[in-house]
């Protein structure tokens, strides 16, 4: 049985050159990382809806919530799907559907998105206690609402945002999910292939 | 580990040697080379990316010791556990340590070139545990009992008929030619695994100090499933991953995905700090993440190759590089391949034993020119080249005295212009005993070499210089 610790020190000590950097906090300035162009929010959905589309992902904007349960019921028929696990949020209480416990048996997983970055079309989800994980992973369509004042531009401002919703290091949630797209692989011969492992279907509605 | 030496002639005159292999790779670096440069041609400041990720990664390794001792507080902090392994067989005694200690009998793993090169599925199995890779490119390498090809895209070299019936022999089911029904496949059969095992291993594309967070990035969504469904997560990383701070991974993530497969963004990228907090319904109980020095830390101590340790394994290197597209990724002997392979492997590895490696490169630079943190591979591989040379010389750095005396005549001849064009009309007198169709064939002796393969074309009679002068004379060039 080894010694985690011995090794611990035979490792700093073969590292013993290096140092800690005083200067750590300088030299992470991003001066040119910034985004610093304001662009309209009409703008910014239009980029999203663009991005995301190009890796097969489906887009539908609402310009009301009302039409949300009867969208959810549309794609339900279209799927053909029986039975749908949610986030336990008040959004998702008000469709009025029946949730499934379990998300390994559910034909659709429907999640909120708490930010989207426009320039790559990208979802971005954080954990927590009422929104696991798999709901947006295991069923094979993946519903994703999400609201048009939280698509930023990029991922420099994504990641500018995350920072401040986080009091600090240590309220950083256990688990950040970025989703651009359906599962997808080109594993054999290079050929696009989608649902390999996560949902074949991912939908966004924007409301 | 490399045992045996790696014979890089031998492997690449079998792959020369396999046409199939060959259309394989002309139309994966193709297609993949044209992928980067639209991915790449739409961001205008990815130089000032390029520069920023080179800066942070210097930043990484001279300050190594501070930020791993940062990572490892802010790990336990997030309530994981932090493990140090000094080389592969530790490492690999740590994960089996903690199944055992949890009674784990099946283990799904995610993509990782680290668990590759510490050879952690074989060691497992040895001791009685399941391990199923679950990347579909590192699930059909395994069922056919392979080596990854790439690190990106492992099984490029099987076709779609080798799959197909690879699955059907494997797995009992019917030869199908679609690939969206050989993945369905494998989804089916990869969903049982995932439901239920009872650890997760994956590696680590990058890992935050200041906040303990892993990134994750993949397209399939297995890594997402690998490090959610079981109970427990081990994550195995070199210990050169750190980015110092969490926003910093904006310039990483935009990077490796353009650099990588010519995407903006990859399917997933999971962000993942510590197990699951209290209240949440999934994700792991225990989170563990294993340091694997294995090497790295004497890459550290060289200044002139120290910059091995800033590669992302983002793969653009292999993808441009023109030895690569002709061998292959396995004539490289070991888990990485191309110009990244030639650099890393030698000096992960005993330099005798792949000595070859830093000579497997035309020195062209290419790689050099599209690798995210701007390595300098050609000084990189000519510093190895020495070792290598120097060892195989029991340490005397002096040349051979024939050697030495044909450099010292060249430096002379080169440096005297009178000399050099008296030397360049023998030479071309002396070519005509071997000039076929203004090339030249069979030299002799010291030159046999070069032309037992292929012919050289042949000296001009009249010179560049010559022909220059003439031009000039006559006012029709110079423009």
């Amino acid at each position: 049985m080894m010694d985690s610790n011995k090794s611990r020190a035979q490792i700093l000590e073969n590292l013993r050159f290096t140092s800690i950097n005083e200067n750590a906090e300088k030299k992470a300035r991003r001066s040119f990382l910034q985004s610093e162009i304001s662009i309209s929010n009409n703008e910014l959905e239009k980029e999203f809806t663009a991005n995301l589309e190009i890796v097969s992902g489906l887009v539908i904007s609402l310009d009301k919530k009302d039409e949300l349960k009867e969208k959810i019921r549309e794609l339900m028929a279209e799927f053909k799907v029986e039975s749908v696990c949610f986030w336990n949020e008040k959004l998702m209480k008000s469709l009025e559907i029946v949730s499934s416990e379990d998300p390994a048996t559910a034909d659709m997983g429907i999640t909120g998105a708490d930010f989207a970055i426009a320039d790559t079309g990208t979802l971005v989800l954080l954990s927590g206690p009422e929104r696991p994980r798999l709901t947006s992973l295991l069923p094979p369509v993946h519903v994703c609402i999400l609201e048009k004042e939280s698509i930023l531009p990029d991922i420099h401002a994504l990641f500018a945002t995350l920072r401040e919703s986080f009091s600090g290091p240590e309220d950083i949630c256990s688990c950040v999910s970025f989703i651009t797209g359906p599962s997808r692989t080109a594993d054999i011969e290079l050929n696009l292939t989608l649902g390999v492992h996560g949902p074949e279907k991912m939908i966004a509605i924007i409301v | 580990m490399i045992t045996q030496r790696v014979d890089f002639r031998k492997n690449s005159k079998e792959a020369l040697e396999n046409p199939k292999l060959g259309k394989a790779l002309v139309n994966f670096t193709d297609r993949s080379r044209a992928a980067r440069g639209r991915a790449v041609g739409e961001v205008s400041s990815w130089e000032d990316f390029r520069r920023e990720a080179r800066e942070i990664k210097k930043d990484v390794i001279d300050n190594l010791a501070g930020y791993l001792v940062e990572l490892e507080k802010s790990v336990t902090r997030a309530g994981g556990r932090v493990h140090w392994a000094e080389d592969s067989s530790q490492a690999r005694e740590i994960i089996l340590g903690i199944a055992r200690e949890n009674g784990v009998s099946r283990v799904v793993k995610s993509k990782s070139m680290a668990t590759e090169e510490i050879g952690l599925n074989g060691y497992l199995k040895e001791n009685g545990i399941e391990t199923v890779e679950t990347d579909l490119g590192e699930y059909i390498v395994q069922l056919s009992d392979d080596h990854p090809f790439h690190i990106i895209t492992p099984a490029i070299h099987k076709t779609k008929d080798d799959i197909s019936k690879l699955f059907s022999e494997k797995l009992g089911v019917p030869e199908y030619d679609d690939p969206q029904d050989l993945t369905n496949v494998a989804r089916k059969r990869l969903r049982e695994k995932f439901l239920s095992a009872d650890m997760g291993v994956s590696g680590v594309n990058f890992a935050v100090a200041e906040t303990g967070t892993i990134a994750i990035v993949e397209n399939e969504g297995n890594a997402r499933l690998s490090t959610t469904l079981p109970d427990i997560h081990v994550a195995l990383m070199g210990i050169e991953k750190i980015v110092p701070k969490f926003e910093q991974l904006s310039v990483f993530l935009s990077l490796l995905a353009r650099s990588a497969t010519g995407q903006k963004s990859s399917t997933y990228v999971s962000l993942i700090t510590g197990p699951r907090k209290d209240g949440e319904k999934d994700g792991p109980g225990q989170f563990h993440l294993v340091f694997l020095d294995n090497g790295r830390s004497d890459i550290a101590k060289s200044r002139e190759t120290r910059e091995s340790l800033y590669c992302i394994r983002c793969g653009a290197c292999i993808n441009i590089c023109p030895v690569y597209r002709q061998v292959g990724g396995h004539s490289y002997g070991w888990v990485y391949s191309g110009p990244i392979g030639a650099v890393i492997t030698p000096q992960l590895n005993d330099l005798e034993k792949t000595a070859d490696l830093p000579f497997a490169s035309s020195l062209c630079g290419a790689c050099r020119d599209v690798c995210p943190v701007k390595i300098d591979f050609p000084h990189v591989l000519l510093s190895l080249r020495e070792k290598a040379v120097e060892k195989a010389r029991g340490g005397r750095k002096a040349t051979k005295i024939p050697e030495k005396l044909a450099f010292f005549l060249w430096g002379i001849v080169f440096s005297n212009p009178v000399l050099y064009r008296i030397a360049g009309k023998i030479l071309v007198r002396l070519q005509r005993f071997h000039k076929k169709d203004r090339e030249l064939e069979k030299l002799p002796y010291p030159f046999s070499k070069w032309t037992a393969e292929k012919n050289f074309p042949a000296f001009s009679g009249k010179p560049f210089r010559e022909r220059w002068k003439e031009k000039n004379l006559t006012g029709k060039g110079g423009g």
